[in-house]
């Protein structure tokens, strides 16, 4: 069999195992969906993020608005729709770069061991000392408000957790019998780093990244709520939630359904990252 | 709406008022259960009263409607304004000026003591006024008060301003919000809360609570309540969900959603006050690309002041144009002075005209709070349509403020709050060079007319200078002011005799009663 058989043989097996139990096909859906309205959002909105109907300000939900309208006639569906590509956007990014770098640093201090590897990790221990949202506040305290900002923040506070996971990986893996071998047949460290241990860092990896990407957008909610480092008129769904809160008499639903989308999709996630861990501790499929 | 729509959102309603009313009733229920302790006052005749957290308690150095509110009832002011911003007496009894303007005589009120016991007399008067405008101070009063040159006291009633120029709006200035008269010699006057006012202090608890009882020896009359409870509500959402369930008599400072769903609520009785107060959208004239008068008219066309007003204030206070001085100055407001109506092609056309070919960029700067946000967010709308590209900066006040940010900024809007006459915002922020000119405006014309309003004492000469000076402002002025704010006020049911002012930390509580 060849390899890219043995590869879709593989994927079929893990979307079978993620399909098997309700929960993870429920968060494998929810996933999905969210990533098609981001994808898709500004296509199929029916108003722009901004676009404000003067005349249409706090209008219940109707066939008109699926989600009704908030204080500035703007279609809150709308907004929500086209708020999850801010979110899943920048969770997304943040959370892909922090993997890199985190797979990277782990792998290297991992393999590495002796000083080097206590002063990367000592260093990282210092970082998670601190609580995700005080470091990202005060990472944002000192940037200039950008996309570019929360982008950072995300990878410096993911990175860390990363990379930890992968080191603990990398330290089982590196006296096995074939990476001694690769090391005696006089592979470089990047061939050994990349080829070798990496991949055995694949099933971690992947239930890391699902849960990183979560956390990621519950945090880009909250520093949304917290209206730091996203400016209006911004559809990110935690400041539309900070803006709707004085409105809960007057348009409960401008709150509500902002909070719903990122209640939705954090357990949505979540439920695909145990999917993804079902995935990582089933064997392959003997006949493939 | 439907009666389906009505009771959708009634249910939705729900959720987060049952949430917040519980820990209203249990943050009002603590308060109320310890000071009913230590209070001596009569429980049924104290007005509950939600208000935000103080930082200050100096009468010099207090700024927000809160610790005005609290000065107010504890210390008084020698003239105050009252709810329609008219000068009226407190402890001076009568005044007198001379003819050529330049001297104040005051009568005092006799038989007035300060709650510790001591005689209030005019040196108290002499020795407040000195310290407020004693310019090694630092308080924000010493620039008000620079026009003074001596404060005598002829007797132990009467006291005698002298000034170096002639000031029409004197009074008002003696009414500041910070003119409270303390006992001389005051070691900390930000500690004892020693004044002669209508409630005297039995009880402060920082951050939670300050509870008063009546001064019955008022010199005006002793006041119908008991006494005040006044506990400090950092969230005013929680403030209107305890006086939604009858924790609280009394809130203020409310946003429109919130006034707005109080008009409609059992129990409460909302209260609405047009102010001068007002938001202030400007570009700087002395630097690209506002130093072309061509990129204020476009800013000018872009703006559909009448929309701003109705969507984010929701038509309550009034529309504004392009000067500070709004219809509340009944003597002064000129409503012919009105900038053209909206445009954006033609704006767009002036832009291109101006060398923005494509698209104009600015940054717009504003605070994190209130309205700001939606004002931002709608002038962004409007002027995209003109091919202006604002990006929104919320910042938090100390930001905006505090680093002045506010007056280095390109585009800003800036809040600016109820003053009873509108001299003090052409003196301090549009006169050439003034201290607060954060649009850098500077015009002669305007100099002189503001300098001659400010100075005579005829109405007739200074209403005709403040109706060119709204001219001036239409044709090329720096100013954007989409509305004039109402203040919002609520109480509940059994409160009788509550008149919100247009700066409610001036409201007066000794007329105000209880219903049993």
């Amino acid at each position: 069999m060849s390899a890219s058989q043995g590869g879709r043989s593989r994927f079929r097996q893990a979307v079978a195992i993620l399909f098997q139990q309700r929960s993870s096909a429920i968060g494998t859906s929810i996933t999905l969906i969210f990533v098609l309205a981001a994808l898709f959002g500004p296509v199929v909105a029916p108003y722009g993020l901004n676009q404000q109907l003067t005349s249409a300000t706090f209008q219940p939900p109707s066939l008109a608005h699926w989600f009704g309208t908030d204080q500035l006639g703007r279609d809150v569906f709308s907004r929500v729709l086209l708020g999850a590509r801010d979110i899943l956007a920048f969770a997304g990014v943040g959370t892909l770069l922090a993997i890199i770098l985190g797979a990277t640093i782990g792998l290297f201090s991992g393999y590495t061991g002796g000083v080097v590897d206590e002063i990367i990790m000592r260093a990282f221990d210092g970082l998670l000392a601190l609580p995700a949202m005080l470091l990202a506040l005060l990472l944002l305290a000192s940037l200039a408000s950008s996309d570019l900002s929360v982008i950072i923040v995300l990878v410096v506070v993911y990175t860390p957790i990363v990379a930890r996971v992968v080191r603990s990986v990398v330290l089982s893996v590196k006296e096995l019998a074939y990476v001694r071998a690769a090391r005696l047949q006089g592979e470089g460290l990047g061939w050994i780093l990349y080829r070798a241990i990496l991949p055995a860092t694949y099933p971690a990896l992947a239930v890391e990244g699902a849960l990183r990407f979560s956390y990621a957008i519950f945090l880009i909610a909250s520093l949304g709520f917290l209206g730091i480092g996203f400016q209006p008129p911004s559809a990110n769904w935690g400041m539309m939630v900070s803006d709707a809160r004085q409105l809960t008499s007057a348009a409960p639903w401008a709150l509500y359904f902002p909070a719903a989308a990122i209640a939705v999709v954090v357990v949505g996630v979540n439920l695909l990252a145990d999917g993804l861990k079902r995935i990582a501790q089933t064997p392959p499929d003997p006949r493939s | 709406m439907t009666t389906e729509a009505r009771s959708a959102r009634a249910g939705l309603r729900a959720i987060p008022g049952l949430v917040l009313s519980l820990a209203a009733v249990v943050a009002a229920a603590c308060a109320t259960g310890s000071s009913s302790a230590t209070s001596p006052a009569e429980p049924e005749k104290v007005a509950r009263i939600g208000i935000q957290p103080i930082a200050q308690t100096d009468p010099a150095l207090i700024s927000s409607d809160s610790e005005v509110l609290i000065a107010n009832q504890v210390f008084d002011y020698l003239i105050d304004i009252d709810e329609n911003n008219q000068v009226v007496p407190r402890l001076a009894t009568d005044w007198s000026v001379s003819p050529d303007g330049l001297e104040y005589t005051f009568d005092l009120v006799q038989g007035v003591t300060f709650h510790d016991g001591a005689v209030f007399t005019a040196d108290d008067v002499v020795w407040t006024f000195d310290r407020l405008r004693d310019p090694a101070s630092g308080y924000p009063t010493a620039d008000l008060y620079s026009g003074i040159t001596d404060i005598r006291a002829d007797g132990d009633y009467k006291v005698t301003f002298s000034l170096s120029k002639t000031n029409p709006f004197f009074l008002f200035d003696l009414a500041d919000n910070h003119a409270l008269v303390l006992k001389a010699d005051t070691a900390f006057p930000d500690r004892g809360f020693n004044g002669t006012g209508p409630y005297r202090v039995v009880e402060y608890v920082p951050p939670d609570r300050i509870v008063m009882e009546a001064n019955t020896d008022y010199f005006a009359g002793a006041p119908q309540l008991d006494g005040l409870e006044i506990t400090f509500f950092a969230d005013t959402s929680s403030a209107v969900e305890a006086l939604q369930g009858g924790q609280l008599d009394f809130i203020m400072g409310l946003s429109t959603p919130q006034y707005d769903s109080l008009t409609q609520a059992d129990g409460v009785q909302t209260q609405i006050v047009d102010t001068n107060g007002f938001v202030a959208v400007r570009l700087r004239t002395d630097r690209s690309p506002g130093n072309d008068p061509r990129v204020i008219q476009a800013l000018n066309l872009a703006t559909d002041r009448q929309s701003l007003f109705e969507v984010v204030r929701r038509g309550y206070g009034s529309v504004g144009a392009s000067s500070p001085i709004g219809p509340v100055y009944t003597d002064y407001f000129d409503p012919s002075a009105s900038p053209p109506p909206r445009d954006p092609q033609a704006a767009r056309a002036l832009l291109e005209e101006a060398g923005y070919k494509e698209v104009l960029k600015l940054d717009m700067y504003m605070l994190n709070t209130g309205d700001y946000p939606d004002l931002g967010a709608a002038l962004k709308a409007q002027w995209a349509e003109a091919g202006i590209d604002v990006s929104l900066q919320l910042v938090p006040e100390g930001v905006y403020y505090g680093e002045g940010k506010w007056l280095d900024v390109d585009l800003g809007i800036t809040g600016w709050a109820h003053r009873p006459y509108p001299q003090f915002y052409l003196d301090v922020m549009l006169v050439c060079g003034a201290k607060w000119n954060e649009s850098h405006f500077c015009d002669p014309e305007f100099d002189r007319l503001a300098g001659l309003a400010g100075s005579t004492s005829d109405l007739q000469t200074r209403a005709s200078a403040y109706r060119q000076i709204q001219q001036i402002l239409v044709d090329r002025g720096p100013l954007i002011v989409p509305y004039f704010f109402a203040q919002f006020g609520a109480t509940s049911e059994r409160v009788q005799g509550l008149k919100l002012k247009p700066f409610p930390g001036r409201t007066d509580f000794r007329n105000v009663s209880l219903a049993p």
